[in-house]
């Protein structure tokens, strides 16, 4: 178990080597540098800046010195953003994130297992049916869609949530929502699937045959076993939640770093679009380890090797 | 699954909305008195009414014309991304099964890897890098959406190879490109075609968000997601600016996926 995540983790340094070499060339292929804006700054100030950022240097000695700073945690100063390193402003960023992740997280998983829960124990009924039908608008309905048709209609008509911003308890309604569906939808579908398979089998005709009570045969023989798919799903989810929450952090105006990586690319803030792609990617790798970990315990025939 | 008429019904019923969606979008200026970037600024934003069906936007340019326009942009990016995903992913998938071996543990450790990674965030680097053109964006796009489609063509190669067809050809001295193009490619259209009709909907949605973030299609240009992007901006005094659009895209990426979905079931790759 340890050697495995041991091993997991290893396997995680070539692949953040070759997300940074990846970044870090293609943000530097990039025609024009960020500095040749709107005024032109005097020659002198310019060298200044480009000595202070290392412009100045032969690019595999950039190269260089980035992966070193990496090493010890230092992404370099923001092009953009002087006086806070990147480093700092992804520190300051990313908690908010990861807190709408989690609310979010929590939506999906909520609506998702209930609504799957409530279908497949009543199949083909009316219930079902809406469930469904709930289930494939979720899916149709992409974030940048489901964020604004709810702040015009929750917001704006009824007045219920505040509009935008990330202060109160009452902001994160609807961000969180708006974020959670489409996972709550996949969830529901993929809960009332396997649920439903589950139930079919034949060791829950004999528990049943045995006198077992029902609520008992269903969360204690049929659940444990429909949720090794749900969980193995969990672990892109999550991913899903925590770096792709762009779009709702644009709409509703909160200072997370999805926002902070979209403005960074509008102006090609290289440093700032680097660090938050290696954020990214070791987000993804962990929260997938974590969701192997988590399936393996729920289904021992899975062999973590 | 069961019945493949009422699956292949589900298929024509999603074929034909699509089609019609589709159509009238090609067909927009010969069908719609409106040019899309015609201007009518003295009537500026007005709501639905007989003259112009879906509204007007702020500087009085016809919504539907507009629609159509967009959608010409979203069609044709989804349909062009996916040719790219396409084609890297059916060469990928192809050598990986049929080399076998080391080779094929390589190439699918690969796509594993790039499995991994973050991908709305790697297409918004590119954008970073060279620019946010039109071009880039679906070669960016198809760049990142191929991983699937190389796992699924691997894995049907695979069993392909197994065959007593191919082991002759093999037998017969064919050179291998030949092989792979004449007599391996043509046996995996069934589940390409699945996939490639699932691939559409998640590609234009990867542009619409590209879109609406502002890093996807620029101005004068527009598609669906700048459509939706302007209607998000005045959607409290003007709402038809945001809800035509909307309904139009949902009801095409609703459409699609279930085109994909139902032929996914009438064709059922999985057995084959």
């Amino acid at each position: 178990m340890i050697r495995y995540v041991l091993k997991r983790l290893a396997e995680l340094v070539p692949v953040l080597w070759a997300v940074i070499t990846i970044a870090f060339f293609l943000a530097r292929l990039a025609p024009g540098g960020p500095f040749d804006a709107e005024r032109k700054a005097p020659p002198e100030a310019l060298r200044q800046i480009e000595a202070y950022y290392r412009l100045d240097q032969p690019l595999w000695k950039q190269y260089a010195l980035y992966l070193w700073g990496v090493a010890r945690g230092d992404l370099g100063p923001s092009f953009r953003k002087p006086g806070r390193s990147v480093t700092e402003w992804i520190l300051l960023r990313l908690p908010v994130s990861l807190e709408l992740g989690a609310y979010a997280l929590a939506v999906a998983l909520a609506l998702g297992l209930a609504g799957g829960l409530a279908a497949a124990l009543r199949p083909d009924t009316p219930l079902d049916r809406v469930l469904n039908a709930g289930a494939l608008l979720g899916i149709c309905l992409p974030s940048f869609l489901l964020g604004p048709l709810l702040v015009l209609v929750c917001a704006l008509w009824l007045g219920w949530f505040p509009v935008a911003g990330w202060s109160s308890p009452a902001h994160k309604v609807l961000p969180s929502f708006t974020l959670g569906a489409l996972y709550a939808a996949y969830l529901a579908r993929l809960t009332r699937g396997s649920m439903l398979e589950m139930l079919g089998q034949d060791f829950i005709r004999a528990a049943r045959a045995r006198g077992v009570s029902e609520t008992r045969v269903v969360l204690v023989h049929a659940l444990p076993g429909a949720m090794v798919p749900v969980s193995a799903f969990l672990g892109p989810a999550m991913a899903g939640l925590f770096t792709g929450s762009f779009v709702v952090e644009t709409i509703f105006f909160i200072p997370g770093l999805g926002r902070e990586f979209v403005e960074a690319a509008f102006n090609r803030d290289y440093t700032m679009v680097i660090g938050a792609v290696i954020v990214y990617a070791v987000l993804v790798a962990l929260l997938n380890l974590a969701a192997d970990l988590v399936t393996a315990w729920l289904d021992p025939r899975i062999r973590l090797e | 699954m069961n019945d493949a008429g009422g699956e292949m019904f589900r298929v024509k019923q999603h074929a034909v909305v699509l089609a019609v969606v589709a159509g009238v979008c090609a067909l927009g200026p010969w069908l719609w008195p409106y040019a899309p970037d015609a201007q009518d600024t003295l009537l500026g934003a007005s709501a639905p009414s007989w003259r112009h069906w879906l509204g007007t936007d702020l500087l009085g340019r016809d919504l539907l014309a507009r629609l159509m326009e967009g959608g010409r942009v979203s069609i044709g990016v989804g349909l062009a991304a996916t040719l790219v995903s396409l084609v890297i992913g059916v060469t990928w998938g192809t050598v990986a099964g049929y080399a076998g071996g080391r080779v094929d543990r390589l190439m699918m450790r690969i796509v594993d890897v790039l499995y991994a990674l973050p991908f709305t965030v790697f297409v918004i680097v590119l954008t970073v890098a060279f620019g946010r053109s039109l071009l880039l964006l679906f070669v960016a796009i198809g760049a990142v959406e191929w991983l699937t489609m190389a796992r699924i063509v691997r894995a049907q190669t695979l069993s392909l190879k197994q065959r007593p067809f191919v082991e002759a050809v093999v037998l017969m001295g064919l050179p291998v490109r030949r092989i792979l193009f004449r007599h391996v490619m043509p046996n995996l259209l069934g589940p390409v075609v699945v996939y490639t009709t699932l691939t559409v909907p998640r590609v234009m949605l990867l542009e619409a968000f590209m879109s609406f973030l502002g890093l996807g299609v620029q101005p004068p240009m527009s598609s669906w997601g700048t459509l939706i992007r302007d209607g998000v901006e005045v959607m409290e005094e003007f709402p038809w600016m945001l809800l035509g659009p909307a309904v139009v895209f949902a009801m095409t990426l609703y459409s699609l996926n279930a085109l994909g979905d139902a032929l996914w079931d009438a064709l059922d790759p999985a057995s084959r």
